[in-house]
């Protein structure tokens, strides 16, 4: 089977098949997102934190709702893929929402 | 908590860039941590270091010369130090190598997460660690200063230089130009008319 070359697109399709993705928080302000990417079909699992410790500029709890961008992060070979990259090159929007239970 | 994913508006490639900035992030977070605790391990010690060498300059060396309670206080003041620099030292070293533990398999976050979670044990110990260094240093000045300048045991003393012999002793007496002083042998007076020099001094030798 030939390997699906690294494209950075995006699809309106993308985000609706990542928002069936399982969601598990390993960690107090951590998710991660688990599912196959919307266009190489490979098992991925995205982290979503809170923060880094970057030394840029003070932290702030994330709100309620927030966008988060994210991108295929497979491990597989993809023909084209620039150094420093990662994935298949698919990229989505995500709303996160969190709420009390 | 619970939390609903739906989808986000249309992504630009912007979008891309700041998903894989936040990756790289992540990724190098815990090394970051790591890098920043060795350094102000470093600068901690060398604070420390400093103090204590200050420390050492010039002044009382002994607590056992100090009217009481200095002497209890001071101890007391040196053991708070130690226990602080103690907590120090431990939350600082374990911010720049890691905790010496293990995590059961059943516990264990996957990977990018571990490593987050790690990086942010590693940083709250060293904000602990600076905290209780900056805290030992300012324990360590109190007890140097109540070394140095707390009053002497047994109050101020005199010494008195007369031909062929010193006198040093506490002042209990003087009368018509006759010091008395307690010294180590007994009480002695000295006639100041026959004194070369008379000098207050903290302690006898």
């Amino acid at each position: 089977m030939d390997e699906m070359p690294y494209e950075e697109v995006t699809d309106d399709a993308y985000a609706e098949v990542a928002a069936a993705f399982d969601v598990s928080s390993p960690a107090p302000g951590t998710l991660l997102l688990a599912g196959r990417c919307p266009r190489c079909a490979a098992e991925i699992r995205v982290p979503v934190i809170d923060g880094v410790f970057k030394n840029a500029g003070r932290f702030r709890r994330a709100p309620a709702e927030r966008m988060a961008p994210m991108i295929c992060t497979c491990a597989e070979e993809h023909p084209g893929r620039p150094p420093g990259r990662i994935g298949c090159g698919a990229y989505w929007l995500l709303r996160i929402t969190a709420g009390a239970r | 908590m619970t939390v609903r994913l739906s989808p986000g508006p249309a992504a630009g490639p912007h979008d891309a860039r700041a998903a894989l900035e936040q990756f790289d992030a992540i990724d190098g977070e815990l090394e970051r941590v790591r890098a920043a605790a060795a350094a102000w391990r470093t600068g901690m010690a060398g604070l420390l270091a400093a103090l204590v060498g200050f420390g050492l300059l010039k002044g009382r060396t002994d607590i056992g010369q100090l009217a009481a309670p200095w002497p209890a206080v001071t101890g007391g003041i040196l053991l708070a130090t130690a226990v602080t620099g103690g907590f120090a030292a431990i939350w600082l070293l374990r911010a720049a190598h890691g905790r010496p533990e293990r995590t059961r398999f059943d516990r264990a976050v996957p990977g990018r997460i571990a490593d987050h979670v790690a990086a942010g044990l590693a940083l709250h110990d060293l904000r602990r660690g600076i905290a209780a260094t900056l805290g030992c240093a300012t324990l360590l000045i109190a007890a140097v200063a109540t070394t140095w300048y707390g009053p002497a045991k047994g109050g101020p003393k005199m010494r008195v230089q007369q031909l062929g012999s010193v006198l040093c002793g506490t002042v209990t007496g003087l009368d018509q130009g006759r010091l008395t002083l307690k010294t180590d042998a007994g009480l002695v007076t000295v006639d100041l008319t026959r004194a070369l020099t008379v000098k207050p001094v903290d302690n006898c030798p």
